[in-house]
């Protein structure tokens, strides 16, 4: 066992604690937003402390100033019942008052000299409207996302679930940021153990800043050195309501449009919630493609470097002329041609990514049709290899989860190796490692391959496909709900027409 | 000494049926038609179901040793035996499973060095699929029976091509029946208990598997299963091949994917044999894992470690067999162990547990 150094370190923050209330205006003080002042009226005065960037000004006219300047008091608890507004509290902790300041609450004092205050909400909320999501676009269905704002994104959660049993608990996380972060789960239905694991996990994480939900997806990962994202991160509210329906947790970042689930498994990555608003056998027939074009979209490279180096015998005589008279002026061996293909697609992407839309596009047309065409005509490429290529960059793009569609870009580059290594035998044996991985690699303590390994039946009428709703009575078993019935199946069989 | 084992290790005692299947189909099939054929000529596919019913016989036999001995073989061996005579056979059996591991890693190695790559280099072949072998051991006992579960899924295709072989099938080859003695039957059914070999790893994955005797049924559907694998690709190879021809065709089942054809492929083999590293793999992980598990319980070794030292001991040896009659040669002294080790120490071992716990049951 390594001997850890115990080393008692203090950040500076942490330093010089604000003990008292002239040490918080004096540091406040040196900022330009920050007002203090004296507010005079029919002989009796008040300190009204805030931030100006952070208050709302018509709310400080409104509310605060027009109330004050009409009555008199002499007490806090008088001045409380003159406001007309809810949740005032009266406190002298500096460390409360602090933090109340610093996120938009004015703080007013009698005397200059006091400890004592009120303090009162008039947070200046600026926040984006709620607009149609652009991630998970559906063409049927719900037209709202999340947006930046915390509050916002509960609501329109709970606007879907109006039950009392909808639990919102709330964690801050870093030490500078201090940033929202909220679990969200049915009490009932989700697994106490899962929401204390995610609980502990969030309580864990020590970092000083959290500016998204991708800080959290990483720092409570089960495995975090895991090429494959063990939390869906979705931008839908629907999908989250449905997903707390199941008996999963949600977990809500202020400031982040993602809202994150957990537990998940890897087929749950490739199910886009469109496909429950298609009649089941459409739904599943585009899962099972998407499926099929993830795995054509990661293999097709590498079987093409294995058989055109190793075992050019596979191919029947009337492809491999197609072949041979494609790759006859190819001064590069397989594997440098699709390295330089596969490399040239991650660029556009990359590019495509960076830019502005407008310019995206045209960066998609220059890169994708003029590179390509003139790379085949300088005789670089073969142009099956092209066709290739581009088939499974689009292939790839179809995974509805866009942190798995990262990974299914760059998990071709293992087999790639592989295959220049051992050909067909060699893909094979990549694949194995990597389902050795999957098979150890879990979510939030869940198995990652499940409903296939460990072997849940049930949980397969929502996996591979989306079966119909009235066989969906159960809740996922893998994540071991409370309640796993969802509603009464047997109710569901019975045909209520035909009983005139 | 009792085990005690972690509900989060155990499986579901169905997987009983994925671990036996799996380890028993292996490199085998992809050749055991020659083996079978040298004494009962087309009447072999009556000792593929001989063996089948004996090694039913054995699985039984090894249910009701361990049921009655509450454990795996380590402590059934320490209990009948005591500490140290318990402990020297169990060694030995540990041993035998190393050998086993090599046998299969080393068999597999020479049909890619056959058939796909001569120049193959052996060493770093075998290091490669041990390094995996590993990288599921470490995962603890369920991500082996994982890939034990989804390779028995991967490789069903393997079964749907044998249609191909048919189209140019000759079934008057068996007619007429029984042209073999009976002698000669038994005896091409002892080779093929080569084949059904590796049934014998439940000694030591037992008490891995919830309410372990649940698994008893399973376990005999695993043999059923393979037995049916087994006669199938026999069968598909009898009405190809003509008896001469596969007396000297020492990869039959490689032979007869050779002419599977589909519109964008040709030459099966290399997809079979690539299909055939993930059926491979299990083999190894389950009888390394095995000799792992049971060294850690003779000796109370730390695993990991045990488990590098193991592999490296299955990597030396494997590389240092380099000639074909060598790998045949290991192969015949591993399948002769294997036979007498099922059909002579196991029911030698029931026989004196009975005896055993009867006694001291009356004594009691």
């Amino acid at each position: 066992m390594k001997q850890i150094k115990k080393k008692t370190k203090t950040l500076s923050i942490e330093k010089q604690p604000l003990n008292s209330l002239s040490d918080l205006f004096n540091t406040l003080s040196s900022s330009e937003d920050f007002s203090r002042f004296q507010f005079d009226s029919q002989g009796t005065s008040c300190w009204i402390s805030y931030l100006k960037t952070m208050v709302n000004p018509d709310f400080i006219h409104q509310s605060v100033l027009s109330p004050l300047s009409q009555h008199s008091f002499t007490l806090l608890q008088e001045m409380k019942g003159i406001l007309p507004i809810e949740n005032i509290i009266i406190t002298s902790n500096v460390q409360e008052i602090q933090d109340s300041l610093m996120t938009g609450y004015i703080f007013i004092q009698l005397y200059e000299q006091d400890s004592e205050g009120i303090l009162l909400s008039g947070v200046a909320n600026e926040t984006r409207q709620v607009s149609p999501p652009e991630v998970e676009f559906s063409v049927v269905g719900p037209k709202e996302s999340f947006v930046e704002t915390l509050d916002t994104n509960i609501n329109l959660i709970r606007k879907r679930l109006p039950i009392p049993q909808l639990t919102v608990k709330e964690i801050k996380v870093g030490k500078l940021s201090k940033t929202r972060v909220s679990i969200l789960y049915i009490d009932g239905i989700a697994d106490q153990e899962n929401i204390n694991t995610a609980i502990q996990r969030i309580q864990d994480i020590e970092y000083d800043q959290i500016p998204d939900s991708s800080f959290i997806t990483q720092m409570m990962a089960d495995n975090s050195n895991s090429p494959f994202p063990q939390v869906v991160d979705t931008e839908r509210p629907d999908r989250i309501a449905s997903i707390l329906a199941e008996g999963k947790l949600a977990i809500l970042v202020d400031g982040s449009p993602m809202v994150l689930t957990m537990p998940v498994t890897l087929v749950e990555f490739f199910s886009a919630f469109e496909d429950y608003f298609l009649p089941w056998h459409i739904a599943s027939i585009f899962r099972l493609i998407r499926l099929g074009a993830v795995t054509f979209s990661v293999t097709i490279t590498p079987l093409y470097v294995a058989v055109l180096t190793y075992h050019y015998q596979m191919i029947p005589t009337d492809l491999l002329a197609t072949l041979i008279s494609s790759r006859t002026d190819i001064p590069f061996p397989p594997i440098i041609e699709v390295v330089i293909l596969e490399l040239s697609i991650e660029l556009l992407r990359e590019a495509g990514a960076r830019l502005p839309t407008k310019i995206g596009q045209t960066i998609g047309i220059v890169g994708g049709i003029v590179i390509g065409t003139a790379s085949v005509e300088a005789g670089l490429t073969s142009n099956v290899l092209l066709i290739l290529v581009a088939l499974a960059a689009l292939a790839s793009f179809t995974t509805p989860i866009y942190q798995m569609g990262n990974t299914i870009r760059l998990i071709r580059f293992p087999f790639l190796f592989f295959a220049q290594l051992w050909g067909i035998i060699g893909v094979s044996t990549c694949f194995l490692f990597f389902l050795a991985h999957l098979l150890q690699l879990t979510s939030l303590g869940r198995p990652y391959l499940t409903p296939v390994y460990p072997l849940r039946l049930m949980d397969l009428k929502d996996a591979l496909f989306r079966l119909p709703f009235n066989w969906q009575g159960k809740r996922p078993v893998q994540l071991r709900t409370e309640d796993p019935e969802r509603f009464y199946s047997e109710k569901v069989t019975e045909k209520k027409d035909n009983e005139k | 000494m009792d085990i005690t084992i972690k509900d989060t290790e155990k499986v579901s005692p169905f997987f009983a049926f994925f671990l036996i299947h799996s380890v028993q189909i292996g490199v085998g099939i992809l050749g055991f038609q020659r083996v079978i054929v040298k004494n009962a000529g087309y009447d072999a596919w009556m000792s593929i179901i001989l063996a089948g019913i004996a090694n039913q016989v054995i699985l039984w036999l090894m249910y009701e040793l361990l049921k009655r001995g509450n454990g795996d073989l380590i402590s059934i061996h320490r209990k009948i035996f005591g500490k140290w005579i318990g402990g020297f056979l169990s060694t030995l059996f540990i041993l035998y499973v190393l050998l086993a591991a090599t046998v299969f890693l080393r068999s597999f190695t020479q049909v890619v060095q056959v058939w796909v790559f001569p120049q193959l280099s052996t060493w770093i072949f075998c290091a490669v699929l041990l390094l995996l072998a590993c990288y599921y051991i470490v995962g603890g006992f369920r991500t082996v029976a994982g890939l034990c579960f989804l390779s028995v899924i991967y490789s069903l295709p393997l079964l749907i091509v044998l249609y191909f072989p048919l189209h140019y099938a000759h079934f008057y080859n068996f007619f007429p029946l029984m042209t073999h003695s009976p002698m000669q039957i038994l005896q091409s059914a002892k080779a093929t208990t080569m084949e059904f070999l590796g049934v014998e790893l439940l000694l030591l994955f037992y008490p891995f598997l919830k309410e372990p005797d649940k698994s008893r049924r399973w376990g005999h559907y695993a043999l059923l299963y393979t037995t049916i694998f087994y006669i199938a690709f026999a069968i598909v190879a009898f009405v190809y091949f003509t008896e001469e021809q596969l007396k000297s065709t020492i990869w039959a089942t490689l032979s007869l994917w050779k002419i599977v054809e589909f519109p964008i492929v040709e030459r099966f083999e290399y997809i079979g044999i690539a299909i055939w590293v993930a059926v491979v793999v299990p083999n190894l992980c389950i009888c390394l894992w095995g000799a792992n598990y049971g060294m850690k319980r003779i000796f109370s070794f730390k695993r990991r470690r045990v488990l590098l030292i193991l592999a490296l001991i299955v990597f030396l040896s494997c590389s240092l067999l380099t000639s074909h009659p060598h790998i045949e040669k290991l192969n015949v002294v591993f399948s002769e162990i294997g036979f007498y080790f099922l059909y002579t120490y196991i029911p030698f071992l029931f026989l004196v547990q009975l005896i055993l716990y009867k006694v001291r049951g009356q004594q009691g």
